[in-house]
């Protein structure tokens, strides 16, 4: 009854992060890069069996789908160092391997075609779990395959296990550069819908502010996708840390996000890290002593500057001062004094450090974990915040801005209206309905009201 | 001859000369100056020679002294030297003292003639050679004696009626009648004398009342003649008789009806013994004084006697005796360890004389506690007769873990002699207990074994009695070594800190993938009543739980330990009233983790399980508002794709709001209380526990701190002692949380019913539409939807339950500060935080 998490890796984005996470757990629970359980790592009490599997010959083996509709990131991955971590049989690539050319509308179609296999499979890894927890996907929700075929994938998870957990680690596209995928917007906006209607929890990686820690925090020029993901890769590991090394509390997906979300629609969790690295950094720190000594209130408090939250500025400074905290919950890893939670707390309540939703009781919740004995690290503590943070609201309002200025002009439209779900058929004539649009829109502009509402007053009534 | 010798001997020589010069005439202080001489004398002897000389016998000395008078011409010297010989072994110096003494007078011939007739010069003095008994005896009749009757008097009054003042009415009987018709010899009376003094009857002076236990007085034969002046003497005299026979009695029996025989009561009676034979010494040494016939001219040197000679002789050892026989009736019928303590508390007496005798009692009678001291200590075994210790093992040894060291020994303090203080036979208790722990509880036998042999049990053998300092030194350092033993074998060994960390991780549950894996595989068995439950199965799951979460790859013994227990069920009760967990553990860590300690831990793990299975229900609660919630929306997409409307779906999501909010309030309650169980009172508690555990030293003070650590733990948990009612409102407001989960089941029936109803329309609409028919038709009812009544229903249960929920914790908060003394501010604190906003606003 290990509460087993199955991970679905969907598109270009959601198996780079994916297999960066990958990696990342192997490191931490001393797996080898083929499954192979490390010499020293025999005598842990950690728990492997949440995100692994043992095969037959005690390989150790990823709980994970690699679904993509281009094989070029799959295969990357299969050539890479972990090529024989993944079970072959889990890997879905599309027989043409076209791709979605950054199209929802064709992801979503493809995932609609696609389904038998995708849902054989995971039903397969369903049958290897005894008490399955649930599944979390990994994706962007600007691209095509991982918005599109991921979208499709959370309606069909819905109606096949409607009573699993469904939890998204989902890329928000970096609003600073301009994309060369124009249609992010259109993306975006539907991805959003789904988000909303069906999924438990949607834990925000804003690429925008990652970039932003990259070259600020961690003075990286022109930060590459593998260092922004390497980021992501660690707040992944950080935020399923408490299912991994049992503890007291939170050691279940349930009781980690249920405490975060109040209500039901606003499950947007926004992040923040401490201390902020990129992996190959960490190492080459000089000298094992000088770890620095970190306490409590340290992480506590660092973990609620805006610098270190991975929310892109522009979401959290606009009318900073009026969004408030529906929730927060801090996972710290590594040598902590228990008993310093409290003061901790005191000092930051006294401070005002945190501004609370007053409709609700609401507080900091701490959850201490081990931190992994086997992955090198100059600190010995780190801490991870997932909030619930009203602000969200200005990522959803940017996201939806740049959309009424696409489809005001019906830019674009063609490339959806090809798609079933996007037109009408008018004798033989294809008639664009941009109803799923005008839906899409909706409910993340209710979203967006519902969270600007929750900081005025309270939980509003109905939509 | 030594140098040490020769100057010693001119010394002695000064000091005589010194001594006597101008006071040639007045006998009386020649006789004081000569007194001064030999004590003086004796005290640098004993000092000087009685070590070196001990292998010699004192009987060889005095043959070789005799030899060498004669030898060399002193025919009289040699009875002279007997006579010497005779009033040390009276006067109660020591045999290693007296030979020391004999030994330097067989040297003095041997020495340079000058020397030699200085040396001698004493010898040869008639007056002076009177003058040591003279001296003696006149100091003990003028001033000693009246010191010790008074001493006597006091020291008697426990025994009373043995007393001196026995004697005296005894004795005044026996004047009655005398006859004075006929004479006895005065040298006659003298052997009945002897005879009397050694218990013998004679012709003349007879031992009356046999049958009183030997506690007859004497009295001088009716029909002898004796004259009144001799008879006074000759009663005066038989009271040694009498004393002797006392201490006879005592030396060689027990009264009737006393204690059982101990080692330390023979040691007494050993010592009695002793006493009594210097006294036969001497007695036989009189005995053959009294063969001789006066001289004619009363030369004084000659050895002879009378009576008055008789009781010069014989001061000393009545007094001596009297003493014994008081001390002999005063400890009479005592246990060996109050005999012990009776003599010590004798012993503390002005008078030197009487001190010395008891002291010489008390040497001998507390050997054997020493020695039982030394076996406890280095051994941990205890004497056999009972009443000689003052460690006893507990009569009725109750069997069961943690007894051997709670109540398997225990101090009798009545027993315990004053030069034992309390503080030392705490720690002599422990240290041997300590050693049974070891060899009982934990079958280590290794360090009692290498303890008998160490150089500290050997001095501990060395020690004679009254040595408190180096007793206490000793027992110091052996204690710490034994307490440091026992602690290391059972924080090393049989790892206590693993053990309660396994306690912490299990029965309060720190290991929460376990936790939370036997909640999921015992929730179905436990929810139903508590009689069918099966112990068996119950250990399935538990036994799986422990498969499915990482502590399969904890140590199997520790393992092995945890049980299920199932307490006696009423009819009205379900499974989790019933069921815990146990971890068994067994000598010797049942010593601390005692069957007490269990239950102080299941109340802890009650209210930890209660609020994790709170916690259970209410991540339940969520996840079914979830899925409602998600269902509600797959519903609406399909029936709008279908172009149906489904009745009630919109009006849920008030619903599912209100359900939110009540569960995240239950769950803000949950959350915290745990928080704070964790944080503030099991992690704090332990890191207190570890950091006392680390600067333990004995058994003692780890079970102390085992003990505060579940202090801490009861009273942070909110189960003290006073709180009887803060623990019923809690457990009232944790069962309000069960509650939320049911309604919620309820609401999700009927969303999937309008779930499945919404899919059937549209699985016959797609049909339909294979068969080129149109998607909807007429003929179609309306979908019936989510009913509103039920909906209703379940408001109102909700709406109930937030109500309820909120009264109960008001109740509870308000009773916190008021009911407890422990510091609430944390939880408090942590309930509060986030509502006293918006109580300002």
């Amino acid at each position: 009854m290990p509460r087993e998490i199955i991970t679905l890796q969907v598109g270009q984005c959601g198996n780079q992060i994916g297999s960066e996470f990958w990696k990342k757990l192997c490191v931490e629970h001393g797996i080898s890069n083929d499954g192979i359980l490390e010499d020293f790592a025999t005598q842990g009490g950690d728990r492997k069996d949440v995100f692994f599997y043992q095969a037959d010959d005690e390989r150790y083996i990823p709980r994970a789908l690699l679904i993509d509709l281009e094989p070029r990131v799959v295969n990357a991955i299969q050539n890479s160092d972990i090529r024989n971590l993944f079970n072959p049989e889990n890997v879905f690539l599309s027989d043409h391997g076209g791709g979605a050319g950054n199209n929802w509308a064709s992801g979503y179609q493809q995932g609609e075609s696609v389904q038998e296999d995708i849902l054989d499979m995971i039903d397969r890894e369903v049958g290897y779990s005894d008490s399955l927890e649930g599944f979390v996907l990994c994706h962007s929700i600007a691209g095509g395959t991982g918005s599109g075929l991921g979208s499709y994938l959370l309606e069909a998870l819905n109606d096949r296990f409607p009573k699993k957990l469904i939890q998204t680690y989902s890329v928000f596209p970096n609003q600073n550069e301009t994309s060369d995928v124009v249609v992010q917007p259109y993306n975006s906006v539907l991805t959003l819908k789904r988000l909303t209607l069906n999924a438990d929890a949607v834990v925000v990686l804003d690429n925008t502010a990652l970039n932003r820690i990259a070259v600020e925090r961690l003075h990286i020029a022109n930060p590459s996708f593998s260092q922004t993901n390497s980021l992501v890769s660690t707040v992944m590991a950080a935020s399923t840390a408490t299912l991994r090394y049992p503890g007291y509390m939170n050691n279940d997906l349930v009781g980690l996000v249920a405490g975060l979300i109040p209500t039901p629609r606003c499950h947007f969790l926004m992040t923040g890290y401490t201390p902020l690295t990129v992996e190959s950094e960490a190492p080459s720190a000089p000298g094992a002593g000088l770890v620095r000594k970190t306490t409590v209130l340290d992480v506590m408090r660092r973990l609620l500057q805006p610098k270190n939250i991975m929310v892109s500025a522009h979401a959290r400074t606009k009318e900073y001062d009026r969004s408030k905290y529906i929730s927060i919950l801090n996972i710290i890893q590594g040598e902590v004094d228990p008993t310093q939670v409290h003061k901790s707390l005191q000092r930051i309540r006294e401070r005002k450090l945190a501004n609370f939703i007053e409709w609700g009781p609401a507080s900091i919740q701490v959850a201490l974990s081990r931190k992994s004995p086997y992955a090198p690290s100059a600190h010995r503590v780190s801490g991870l915040m997932l909030a619930n943070h009203t602000s969200i609201r200005h990522l959803f309002n940017r996201t939806l801005g740049q959309f009424d200025k696409l489809i005001k002009r019906k830019a674009f439209i063609d490339n959806y209206k090809e798609f079933p779900m996007f037109h009408t058929v008018d004798g033989r004539r294809l008639v664009e309905d941009l109803s799923e649009f005008d839906d899409a829109r909706e409910v993340v502009a209710a979203l967006s009201a519902e969270s600007d509402h929750q900081t005025r007053d309270g939980p509003p009534e109905n939509p | 001859m030594s140098a040490v010798n020769r100057q010693t001997a001119e010394l002695l020589q000064r000091l005589v000369d010194g001594s006597l010069a101008g006071c040639s005439d007045d006998s009386a202080a020649v006789e004081a100056a000569a007194r001064r001489v030999l004590t003086l004398a004796l005290k640098t002897f004993n000092q000087a020679f009685a070590v070196p000389q001990l292998q010699q016998d004192e009987h060889t000395v005095m043959y070789n002294l005799r030899r060498r008078l004669a030898q060399l011409g002193h025919a009289g010297g040699a009875a002279r030297a007997d006579e010497l010989q005779l009033r040390l072994v009276m006067s109660g110096y020591d045999p290693g003292a007296r030979l020391g003494l004999l030994s330097l007078l067989a040297q003095l011939p041997t020495l340079a003639p000058g020397e030699v007739a200085a040396a001698s010069s004493s010898w040869r003095d008639p007056q002076q050679a009177a003058a040591p008994g003279g001296a003696l005896g006149g100091a003990a009749e003028g001033t000693q004696g009246p010191a010790l009757q008074r001493a006597w008097g006091r020291g008697a009054l426990a025994a009373s009626t043995a007393g001196a003042g026995g004697w005296r009415g005894r004795s005044r009987l026996a004047e009655a009648g005398p006859r004075t018709d006929f004479e006895v010899s005065e040298a006659e009376l003298v052997r009945e004398v002897l005879c009397a003094c050694q218990a013998v009857d004679g012709r003349v002076i007879r031992y009356s009342g046999a049958a009183a236990g030997g506690r007859g007085g004497a009295e001088i034969a009716p029909e002898a003649g004796v004259p009144l002046v001799h008879r006074q003497a000759v009663l005066r005299l038989c009271e040694l008789g009498w004393l002797f026979r006392r201490v006879r009695s005592h030396a060689q029996g027990g009264p009737p009806g006393g204690v059982g025989e101990g080692a330390i009561r023979r040691a007494f009676r050993a010592a009695l013994q002793r006493e009594l034979a210097g006294l036969y010494q001497l007695l036989a040494h009189l005995d053959s004084l009294a063969a001789h016939p006066p001289p004619p001219g009363g030369d004084a040197r000659a050895p002879y006697l009378t009576l008055r000679r008789l009781e010069v002789w014989l001061a000393e050892p009545t007094l001596r005796l009297r003493t014994l026989a008081a001390l002999a009736d005063q400890v009479a019928g005592l246990a060996g360890g109050e005999l012990v303590a009776a003599t010590d508390a004798a012993a503390q007496h002005g008078q030197p004389a009487v001190r010395s005798t008891v002291e010489r009692c008390l040497l001998h009678a507390g050997a054997p506690l020493l020695e039982m001291v030394r076996r406890w200590l280095f051994e941990g075994r205890l004497a056999n007769a009972p009443g000689d210790f003052f460690i006893t093992a507990s009569p009725d040894p109750c069997k069961g873990a943690g007894a051997l060291w709670r109540s398997g020994y225990r101090l009798e303090d009545t027993l315990r002699p004053p030069f034992i203080p309390p503080a030392l036979a705490h720690k002599l208790l422990r240290a041997g207990k300590s050693l049974n722990f070891l060899r009982e509880c934990c079958g280590d036998v290794v360090l009692a074994q290498g303890l008998a042999r160490t150089t500290m049990a050997a001095a501990a053998a060395q020690l004679s009695y009254g040595q408190t300092a180096d007793l206490e030194a000793l027992v110091d350092a052996a204690a710490a070594g034994i307490d440091r033993h026992v602690t290391s074998v059972l924080l090393g060994k049989h790892r206590f800190v693993a053990h309660c960390d396994a306690i912490k991780r299990y029965l309060l549950l720190g290991q929460g993938d376990f936790v939370a894996a036997l909640m999921e595989g015992l929730g179905e068995s436990l929810g139903g009543r508590a009689g069918g439950l099966s112990e068996y199965t119950l250990a399935g799951r538990l036994d799986a739980a422990v498969r499915a979460s990482s502590a399969q790859f904890d140590d199997p013994d520790t393992l092995a330990r945890l049980r299920i227990r199932l307490a006696r069920a009423t009819a009205s009760e379900t499974g989790w009233d019933v069921f815990s967990l146990r971890y068994a553990v067994d000598e010797p860590l049942a010593t601390v983790l005692t069957a007490a300690a269990e239950a102080a831990y299941q109340r802890v793990a009650a209210l930890l399980w209660a609020l994790k299975r709170a916690e259970h229900s209410l991540g339940a609660a969520w996840l079914l508002l979830n899925a409602m919630q998600r269902q509600l929306a797959r519903l609406a997409a399909r029936a709008r794709a279908e172009g149906l409307v489904c009745p009630g779906a919109e009006g849920m999501w008030a619903e599912l709001r209100r359900a939110h909010a009540t569960r995240s309030e239950m769950a803000h309650l949950a959350g915290n209380l745990q928080a704070y169980l964790m944080c503030e009172v099991l992690e704090r508690a332990w890191a207190a526990f570890t950091a006392r555990l680390a600067s333990v030293t004995d058994l003692d003070g780890l079970i102390g701190a085992h003990a505060a650590y579940l202090g801490e733990l009861q009273s942070g948990a909110l189960l003290g002692e006073g709180d009887a009612e803060l623990q019923r409102e809690l457990s009232l407001l944790l069962r309000t949380l069960l509650l939320l989960t049911p309604p919620l089941r309820r609401l999700h029936l009927l969303v999937e019913g309008a779930a499945a109803e919404v899919a059937a329309r549209s699985a016959a609409a797609a049909q339909r539409t294979a068969l080129r028919q149109w998607a909807s038709s007429e003929a179609d009812a309306p979908l019936l939807g989510i009913p509103q009544g039920e909906v209703a229903e379940v408001r109102g249960v909700l709406a109930g339950l937030a109500t309820e929920y909120a009264t109960r914790l008001r109740t509870f908060v308000a009773l916190l500060p008021t009911q407890t003394p422990v510091d609430l501010n944390f939880l408090l604190f942590r309930l509060e935080a986030g509502k006293g906003d918006a109580a300002a606003s």
